[in-house]
């Protein structure tokens, strides 16, 4: 993974909350003081984020076995996917405007299974493409059926 | 419209049934609203009161007769836009007029061909052929309306075609994985399931949960002056629901033919699907909680490419029957055979399961723990398909080829970790029968996890054609 990916998902949570705790607290200075008993909250969720946004990247990885994609990801909700080069359908590599800001894509395998998630997110641009290109050439070896 | 030449047309009514509902609309609104003024004028022509006024009948005539001939116009040019064709490998449908669309499925991706017709087709003995191929939700090709005799007639020649084509292919028949793999193949044209009763039908639907609620609805709503406010909304949720038992069990049958199991059921509209039986992945059994009083039993498959069947389509290959009716089918459409079933697959309950949840999960599932658990068939270390068990007042058991299961996951929440739990997730293609084993102990996720991840994976069944690009 990217180092640069806690950084990203810092810049996607982080403004949010401090919005929220701002706006919080302006309505605790002119409306009510209840209101900043949400100012609490945020800054407690705040918190937790900080912890947890470096944790969850800590755990994300995969690997590529000789027959299989390994995914493994979360720190509380934690899943480690299985997903054999003959199963796979597409890929998709996407990068948004924050992605690319720090040169990261995210490679997404699609299989005929409709209930799985199987995103690496947060590899550098160059890992992403070589990674795809090799996904692909595997699963059209091992490709199979339903 | 020169680019249709070859193609095939549907019959010059269909536009006026694809917007049946929307001419009904207007005609009732239009004889709402004017209904009155119009019966009394006719009413003070006949009686004179008007003097012979020629002039405003004319008019009204005449009227009537520019709409219904901008209609026909209208909707010639659409029609004359839509086309069918069959080519040597590909069923193609040619529709639109400002933006063209043809839409094409090859004959070795056809899951599946479906007669479709609908209450208003049915009187004009109409129908429509529905075509299933494996892709995203809006993936069905759907051609019609046709004659009756014209759409079998087409349906029997994509089922001909399709078969052809998969029996050509070298690796046609998915790989045989493991001990007692054999699908038992009854001789042609074997009636599977016999023509439910009608009575059964009406007590299976009274049994279930959402005819419950609706009847408990309809007293409240009888005593408590709740208005129309809350009936509307209630009835519109509850009513579909209570119908979709019905009609999808009316009359049901099913009969297995050539490795095609052809099932026909409704009340208003009467379908015939027909489901090659190695496009059923997944199946269900389930017994309803009051359905425990009769013995009765419902089977639920996953079909490659019918998805969630919100479109019409049914995945209940046994809408509702005894249990020895539902392990016979089972049986049929299944990747157990008669000796494996007698041994390891009661859905009652568990007879030999080898991953059940430890004791410790017990705060997670109170009530269903000693229910659940997963069965392996087949070599050992190399199960050839995997069955499990779950719930204790509406017992469900779930078989799978474990061939066809897509991905694995193994996942644990906060709560599963402080107990040492995770649970084993199946990832199968869309469709109604979700499989997983909760729950067990760390180790024996693990474990289950690494049999299963030796499993077989089928051969291609048709050679990829160079439109398999991964890009």
């Amino acid at each position: 993974m990217s180092p640069k990916l806690t950084t990203a998902r810092y810049l996607t949570r982080i403004p949010w909350l401090l919005i929220s705790a701002i706006v919080f607290g302006v309505l605790g200075v002119f409306v009510s003081s209840w209101f900043y008993a949400g100012v609490i909250v945020v800054a407690v969720i705040l918190i937790w984020q900080l912890w947890l946004i470096p944790q969850q990247v800590k755990r994300l990885g995969w690997l590529e076995t000789s027959d299989e994609l390994l995914i493994t990801k979360g720190k509380l909700w934690h899943t480690f996917t299985v997903v054999p080069y003959g199963r796979i359908q597409f890929v998709d590599v996407t990068a948004g405007p924050l992605e690319r800001a720090f040169g990261m894509k995210q490679v997404q395998l699609h299989t005929a299974s409709a209930s799985s998630d199987s995103t690496i997110q947060g590899l550098p641009v160059a890992e992403a493409d070589a990674l795809r290109e090799r996904l692909a050439i595997k699963a059209r070896e091992r490709m199979s059926g339903l | 419209m020169s680019s249709l030449e070859g193609f095939r047309k549907v019959h010059r009514a269909t536009p006026f049934l694809r917007i049946w509902t929307i001419i009904v609309a207007v005609l009732a609104a239009f004889a709402f609203n004017s209904g009155a003024s119009v019966l009394s004028f006719i009413w003070g022509v006949v009686t004179g009161e008007y003097g012979f006024a020629v002039l405003p009948i004319l008019l009204t005539v005449g009227g009537a007769v520019i709409v219904v001939a901008l209609a026909w116009i209208i909707t010639g040019i659409w029609w004359k836009a839509v086309g069918f064709r069959i080519t040597n490998e590909e069923v193609q449908l040619q529709r639109g007029v400002i933006s063209k669309d043809l839409r094409t499925a090859r004959f070795d991706r056809i899951q599946a061909v479906d007669l479709v017709e609908s209450f208003i087709a049915r009187i004009f003995r109409l129908a429509e052929v529905r075509i299933e191929t494996a892709g995203g939700s809006d993936s069905a090709i759907s051609i019609g309306f046709l004659r009756k005799s014209e759409a079998e007639a087409l349906k029997r020649e994509l089922l001909d075609a399709s078969q052809h084509s998969v029996a050509t292919t070298p690796a046609g028949v998915p790989a045989e994985p493991g001990v007692g793999e054999t699908v038992v193949v009854e001789s042609a044209g074997d009636v599977l399931v016999p023509q439910i009763p009608v009575q059964r039908t009406l007590a299976s639907t009274a049994l279930s949960l959402a005819t419950i609620i609706t009847a408990i609805g309809i007293v409240i709503l009888l005593f408590v002056p709740f208005g129309v406010s809350i009936a509307v909304p209630f009835f519109v949720g509850m009513v579909p629901a209570v119908w979709n038992l019905i009609d999808k069990s009316w009359q049901f049958t099913a009969t297995q033919r050539n490795d095609v199991l052809h099932v026909s059921y409704g009340l208003a509209n009467r379908r015939k699907q027909s489901i090659p039986l190695g496009r059923i992945h997944a199946v269900k059994l389930k017994q309803p909680l009051l359905w425990r009083l009769v013995g009765w039993w419902t089977v639920t498959v996953t079909v490659v490419g019918y998805g969630d069947t919100t479109q019409g389509g049914t995945s209940k290959i046994l809408p509702v029957g005894s249990k020895e009716l539902a392990l016979k089918v089972l049986e049929a459409v299944g990747p157990l055979n008669s000796a494996d079933i007698a041994e390891s697959a009661d859905p009652s309950h568990m007879s030999r399961p080898q991953y059940t949840p430890p004791v410790a999960a017990r705060l997670l599932t109170p009530v269903d723990r000693t229910r659940q658990g997963v069965t392996l068939i087949g070599v050992a270390g190399a199960p050839g398909a995997v069955v499990v068990h779950e719930g204790r007042f509406m017992p469900r058991m779930s078989v799978i080829d474990t061939s066809h299961i897509q991905e694995l996951t193994l996942k644990h929440g906060p709560i599963q970790r402080i107990l040492g739990l995770s649970t084993v997730v199946f990832n199968l293609v869309q469709g109604p029968v979700g499989m997983a084993a909760s729950d067990l102990s760390a180790a024996d996720g693990k474990e289950l996890l690494n049999i299963l991840r030796n499993r077989k994976l089928p051969a291609l069944e048709s050679a990829p054609l160079g439109q398999n690009s991964l890009d």
